[in-house]
């Protein structure tokens, strides 16, 4: 543990996918400010 | 990684793509309802605008509405009220109706037997016809007959006026000898004269009273005998003394009648027998 801690484990399938959620995460964000936009309930 | 951070990541994965999957749904398939009320609204306000204009048009078309109800109750009245006198009128019209066909099958009994008497008058037509062609041609013989009639009353008219003539002219011949035989103190009756020249019915009658002359002999006798026992003036009767204290009968002489009564005579002497005078008492008699 203390060896994973002090050397960086290489990138493997797992941080894909959290990076894929990530970026799931924020489109779906990004469509939920669009239709908030449209009520005008959003930076008004 | 531990095995359950590894799940976790999965989970996590599948739970970020599930949000972006219903967020893009919602953002592609969204309805702007914010726009749709605010069309909504618009919508409703006009129309809000439309029903009060509808109300009003309804309350304009309900006065006008009971404007006409009043008006068609009024005329309902009027026109029940004329219904009313319009059936009065339609039970009189049927009345009269009734009246009128049982007139009507009265006046064609009538007319019927107006026909078959114009039928009947049409035969006593053609009778009558005959008749008065027989009658007119009987009047034509008779208008014949009559005309030579006229012509025969003419004739006899123009000989009437030459007998009157005639006649006035005897008359006044008949007056002249009338005149002449009543100067000579003869009847002109022609009954009296018509019984004169019958024998004088046989009477007996006596000498009543004497009339002498200026020579003292017997002018004129009275008589009892008179027109009651048939004697008339001109009947000559024979005066006659009958034998009395045994001397004969003696004829005296002739008298006739000149005037007479019922019960009585004037006789005036004709002749005298030589022997004797006739007096007072003396018989009279028309039967010798």
């Amino acid at each position: 543990m203390s060896q994973r801690n002090s050397e960086s484990a290489p990138p493997d399938i797992y941080v894909g996918l959290l990076f894929v959620s990530l970026a799931a995460v924020i489109t779906g964000i990004i469509f939920l400010m669009l239709e908030l936009r449209s009520y005008n309930m959003l930076f008004s | 990684m531990s095995f359950v951070g590894k799940i976790l990541v999965v989970v996590q994965l599948v739970l970020s793509v599930l949000f972006m999957a219903l967020a893009g749904a919602v953002f592609a398939v969204h309805t702007n309802w914010k726009t749709k009320y605010e069309t909504q609204t618009t919508a409703l306000d006009g129309a809000q605008k439309d029903v009060s204009n509808m109300r009003a048009e309804l309350d304009s078309v309900k006065q006008s509405s009971q404007k006409s109800v009043d008006d068609a109750k009024a005329q309902v009245g009027q026109l029940s009220e004329q219904v009313q006198n319009l059936t009065a009128e339609m039970a009189a019209l049927r009345k009269k109706n009734n009246e009128d066909q049982l007139e009507l099958q009265t006046q064609v009994a009538l007319a019927e037997t107006k026909a078959r008497e114009a039928v009947f008058r049409a035969t006593e037509a053609d009778e009558q016809r005959a008749a008065n062609r027989a009658l007119q041609t009987a009047l034509d013989e008779v208008a014949a007959k009559l005309r030579q009639n006229e012509d025969e009353r003419f004739g006899q008219k123009v000989e009437y006026e030459n007998l009157k003539q005639q006649y006035n002219t005897d008359l006044v011949a008949l007056a002249y000898l009338k005149k002449i035989v009543k100067r000579h103190g003869l009847e002109t009756d022609p009954k009296i004269v018509a019984k004169l020249a019958e024998p004088p019915p046989p009477v007996d009658g006596l000498v009543k009273d004497v009339v002498l002359d200026r020579s003292n002999s017997p002018k004129y006798v009275e008589i009892t005998v008179g027109s009651d026992d048939g004697l008339l003036v001109g009947h000559v009767m024979d005066v006659m003394r009958t034998g009395v204290d045994g001397k004969d009968p003696q004829y005296l002489g002739k008298i006739r009648v000149i005037d007479l009564r019922p019960d009585g005579a004037v006789c005036e002497v004709l002749s005298k027998a030589k022997n004797g005078i006739i007096e007072v008492g003396d018989n009279v008699t028309t039967k010798l």
